[in-house]
């Protein structure tokens, strides 16, 4: 029996099966401060706008609470926070991109949202040695899209309870 | 016997066709498909050579009886030996399926020494 | 060897045979105290359910506990054929085997086979053979059960039955009957044998309507009796065999040896169908052929038991009944049933040879054994998966609902006819919601008569004699309520029983019954359930418990001023009662504490009331659903909070001067006599900003287990009853939060759990 048919129409999409090869290389991009970031297309189920978020005590600082996505209970994370940045108000840009992390529906709130990027393997560094432990836990990868660099971010690390220095990965990668 | 001879076993619940599979098992059969309802059954008759369908009554989709008619009203299924399996307290049912056609019935629960009568004399 | 999926279901159906049994061991007992007779209906419903066991057994070869089932239920079958007589040692043997069956169910679960206990198994197996050969001496203790009629399918040899059906190749009848036959007497033929058969039809009918052994069952055997002579004379032998078959199956029935029940009348009613299809065929010039006669011929057999095979108890003819007692002789009731035309009880009043007094007696004797007849439950058997699949869609409609019909964007407009729709489907929802919930309630009766064989054993060691009284046993509850209840029940059992019940003696000595009362109650009462345990015991003696409560460090001082109620509530803290032993009656816990801590799960409460020498009073109050809560929305800062409503004892604007503040910065405020603390959920949450003055918001009086608190908040926004939703997974519990809920304007809000809210101010 089909378990996970609660979540929005679009998962129907992206976990279609003769679609998800295809998927494989398509990342959702997105910006916070000041940096591009990436996730799979194929973990992306929608993106919302922001919206007010119940906070519950005990919680890390970068979770920052729930929401109600059409009845479902779900966590939102703040990006900002989870790369210790400080935090800045919402505006009509923010946004909330609701991931699959582990058969569960978890929202990022990120400053906007880009587009979605073809990255062919070929052109993914992996994540730099240095500083590994730190914020390069959920660091899948370096993109390089034209002359840009988008941090491709694994999304099953992103509750890992480390709070992460802001990431400098960025210049290095350009460099190698 | 032909213990090499293909047995379709017709039942909603797996456990039951678990319980049946097994007892065939034991009797020597190795050859045992399986199928959730008449529905399914019907396609699995029409792909394979069966030699002997053991059914039971209450199915959803297709029952038993349906299935039964459906086998015994086809030209190339019309002969294969038909065993319905019928709960305690439905032993009218059996009357229906003897009217139909059916070769023998089992009534659940039942031991495997009762299966074993039941498949010889229908075989054999 | 075998699938885990059957042998689960094996334990499972074990268990709950073993739970019926007890009970009725119990009463067995009871009645033959009480009127020196062994209830018949009961014994043979007891005899059926270790005979269902032992199949069941036998089916997983499970050796030991086939073993075991099979010599209780020799000794059951003694019983019901009067070769014993009951007595305690018999019963306590019964007992003694199904702890051990229960024992090993639990050895099945774990390890998957029953073996390694085949020592014990032989013990039991040897004591209930000595118990059967006993005083009789000249009974074989090795007499197999004369109902081990295990297989269903297989003909069994009834020498009464007529030898096994030729093969069905018919030749036509020989040339010297066809010789007299005209068409005319086969004219003749199919039209009374119609009329036969609408006659069979018609008995039959009548005789499932109720007419016990009336009209229906006489007139259906003779009218057949006269139909298979017909089809003999006519050569018909295929109609002549069935028909002798059907008449078989009727004699048994009037000798009770058949179940004159709904299914066997169905089949015969099928038969005579069967019967008018041969007729049919014989007036299309047919050899009057039956499709599937042999199979047929097989199923009526299979429905005579076979010779040995016990009687069943259940609606015996009313002469054999009137003879067993005394009250007619066997004469006398033969020549009654020739006469039958009006009941049989009637006719040998009129001819005088029984009283109506009588036949009244043998007429409920009858009903009674009628009753006893397994009612067939339509229960099927349903993953509790699904059901909470099913518990979680529906409360996401109910709030998908209200989140349509109280939408922000309606605000302000009139809207009839959408109100009027609205509506509808709000009581839909709500109609869907009490069934979805509903599916998950299970009476209590199951739990309580478990209780029964406790407080039989429990009495019994204690040397007590102790009455179980039970009210309400048809409440029901939700499931998880009856698994979580269970021990905390047991406990306080245990307790009426050993401390509250006193011994025989000294009850009479102080006035009393000797025989002391545990009541048992279930019942809803606004939206939660009460189960009470009430005793007539000696009742708690509060100095003892201050005493033990001081000693052990639980409360500071000397309790005098503490209230009775709340030194009571004392027994249910840890760290109480000292570890009891773990006996094999209660299995697990280690005292009353489980209470507290297994009630607490149910975020319910207990009660405790007592007078000395009079009884006590526990009472358990566990909110009826566990998914819909009742509650305050409050507003502190930025935030909504729930509060269920149960926790809620009153609310104020309090007045600056009625405020302390206590050096360490916490806020008191005197309400009447009473000093409560107060708390601000933005401190005790660390969350937002809730910092106004006391006197600019309201103060809400929480009360939890005894205790009081004081919660401060902005506004108060009202009343609501919500469906309770778990925060996501990986957020774990947070204590002081329950869950949290969707609001009408989709906004999602916490749902307070006191008792850790008050937790949680404290440090």
């Amino acid at each position: 029996m089909e378990e996970n048919k609660g979540k929005g129409a679009l998962e129907d999409d992206f976990l279609d099966e003769d679609e998800e090869d295809t998927q494989k290389d398509k990342f959702l991009t997105f910006r916070v401060g000041h940096e591009d970031y990436g996730i799979e297309i194929r973990h992306v189920t929608e993106i919302i706008g922001i919206q007010k978020i119940t906070a519950v005590p005990d919680m890390p600082e970068f979770v920052k609470g729930v929401i109600n996505l059409r009845g479902k209970v779900i966590p939102v994370l703040d990006m900002r926070r989870r790369f210790s940045l400080e935090d800045r108000d919402y505006d009509e840009r923010t946004c909330i991109v609701v991931v699959n992390v582990a058969e569960a529906a978890v929202g990022l709130v990120v400053d906007t949202v880009n587009e979605v990027v073809d990255i062919p393997e070929e052109r993914i560094e992996p994540a730099p040695e240095i500083n590994k432990g730190g914020n390069n836990l959920m660091i899948q990868g370096l993109g390089k899209v034209g002359e840009e660099v988008k941090i491709l971010l694994d999304v099953n690390k992103l509750l890992n309870g480390q709070t992460p220095e802001p990431p400098a990965g960025a210049e290095q990668a350009a460099v190698a | 016997m032909d213990l090499g001879m293909k047995i379709l076993v017709v039942d909603d619940f797996s456990t039951m066709r678990r319980i049946v599979k097994g007892v065939l098992r034991t009797l020597g059969f190795k050859n045992i498909i399986e199928a959730e309802n008449g529905k399914m059954a019907l396609s699995e008759l029409k792909k394979e050579e069966v030699g002997l369908i053991v059914s039971d009554w209450n199915m959803p989709e297709m029952t038993g009886l349906e299935l039964l008619k459906a086998v015994r009203s086809d030209g190339k299924l019309k002969g294969i030996p038909f065993i319905m399996v019928t709960a305690e307290g439905q032993k009218e049912n059996i009357v229906e399926a003897i009217k139909a056609g059916v070769s023998n019935y089992i009534v659940k629960p039942f031991t495997p020494d009762t299966l074993k009568e039941k498949v010889e004399a229908v075989l054999g | 060897m075998h699938d885990p999926e059957l042998v689960e279901g094996f334990i499972a159906d074990s268990r709950e045979m073993i739970d019926e049994v007890e009970p009725y061991l119990i009463e067995l007992q009871k009645s033959f105290e009480a009127e020196g007779d062994v209830d018949e209906e009961i014994l043979n419903t007891i005899f059926r359910l270790f005979h269902s066991l032992k199949g069941a057994a036998g089916f997983l070869h499970l050796d030991n506990v086939t073993r075991v089932t099979h010599e209780a239920e020799t000794l059951l079958n003694h019983l019901r054929e009067g070769k014993l007589t009951l007595n305690d040692t018999q019963m306590d043997m019964i007992f003694e085997a199904s702890d051990f069956i229960r024992k090993l169910l639990s050895s099945i679960e774990e390890k998957g086979s029953d073996e390694g206990f085949e020592s014990e198994a032989e013990e039991i197996v040897e004591s209930l053979r000595k118990t059967i050969a006993g005083p009789a001496g000249n009974i074989s203790a090795d007499e197999q059960p004369a109902a081990s009629n295990d297989q269903p399918g297989a003909p069994p040899d009834d020498p009464s039955v007529s030898p096994v059906p030729e093969t069905t190749d018919e030749e036509p009848v020989a040339s010297d009957e066809q010789l007299l036959i005209t068409p005319e007497m086969k004219k003749q033929f199919i039209e009374e044998s119609d009329e036969l058969l609408e006659e069979v039809e018609q008995n039959l009918l009548a005789l499932e309507g109720g007419e016990g052994q009336g009209e229906g069952l006489a007139g259906a055997f003779r009218n057949i009796h006269s139909f298979k002579g017909n089809c003999g004379f006519f050569g018909y032998s295929e109609l002549e065999r069935l028909s002798h078959k059907s008449e078989t199956v009727l004699e048994h029935m009037k000798n009770g040896a058949v179940e004159a029940c709904g299914e066997n009348i169905s089949v015969l009613l099928r038969i005579v169908d069967m019967l008018r299809g041969g007729i049919a065929d014989v007036s299309e010039g047919g050899q009057g052929r039956i499709q599937g006669c042999d199979l047929l011929l097989e199923l009526l057999d299979d429905m005579i038991p076979a010779a040995e095979e016990e009687q069943p108890a259940e609606g015996k003819p009313i002469g054999e009944i009137l003879v067993e007692r005394g009250d007619a002789t066997p004469e006398a009731v033969e020549s009654a049933l020739e006469i039958q035309s009006k009941p049989l009880g009637e006719i040998l009043v009129d001819m005088g040879k029984t009283t109506p007094k009588a036949v009244e007696k043998a007429l409920s004797q009858q009903e009674k054994q009628g009753k006893t007849k397994k009612v067939v439950r339509r229960d099927i058997r349903v993953d509790l998966d699904k059901l909470n699949e099913l518990n979680d869609l529906v409360g996401e409609l109910v709030t998908a609902q209200a989140m349509v019909v109280r939408n922000p964007d309606l605000k302000g407009h009139e809207f009839e006819n959408f109100e009027k729709a609205a509506h509808h489907l709000e009581q839909i929802s709500a109609s869907l919601q009490d069934v979805a919930m509903s599916l998950r309630m299970i009476p209590v009766s199951g739990l309580f008569r478990k209780m029964m064989r406790l407080v039989h054993d429990l009495s019994r060691k204690a040397g007590k004699r102790v009455d179980l009284r039970m009210k309400g046993e048809e409440t029901e509850v939700d499931k998880t309520v009856i698994e979580v209840i269970s021990d905390p029940l047991v406990h306080i059992i245990r307790n009426s029983v050993d401390h509250g019940i006193e011994p025989p003696d000294e009850r009479e000595r102080a006035g009393k019954n000797p025989t002391g009362m545990v009541e048992l109650e279930a019942k809803h009462e606004g939206g939660e359930v009460w189960i009470t345990v009430r005793d007539d015991g000696k009742g708690l003696d509060r100095e003892r418990i201050l005493a033990k409560a001081i000693q052990k460090g639980l409360i500071e001082g000397d309790g005098k001023d503490m209230a009775d109620k709340e030194i009571f509530g004392l027994i249910f803290e840890p760290g109480f009662s000292t570890a009891e032993k773990v006996t094999d009656i209660s299995g697990r816990g280690v005292g009353m504490d489980v209470v507290r801590k297994n009630i607490d799960q149910l975020k319910g409460r207990v009660d405790v009331q007592s007078t000395a020498g009079e009884g006590t009073t526990i009472s358990i109050r566990i909110p009826l659903t566990l998914a819909i809560i009742e509650g305050m929305l409050v507003r502190s800062g930025e935030s909504r909070y729930l509060i269920p409503l149960l926790a809620i004892k009153e609310s104020f604007r309090p007045k600056l001067d009625h405020v302390t503040v206590m050096p360490g910065g916490q806020e008191m405020v005197r309400v009447r006599e009473e000093l409560i603390p107060v708390a601000r959920l933005s401190h005790v949450y660390r969350l937002g900003n809730g910092n106004g003055r006391l006197d600019e918001g309201l103060l809400i009086i929480l009360e939890n287990q005894g205790k009081s608190m004081c919660l401060f908040v902005d506004e108060i926004l009202g009343q609501m009853e919500t469906v309770i939703k778990g925060l996501p997974g990986f957020m774990g519990n947070i204590q002081g939060v329950s869950g949290c809920t969707i609001l009408g304007d989709g906004e999602v809000s916490l749902i307070l759990d006191v008792g850790g809210l008050m937790e949680r101010a404290k440090q």
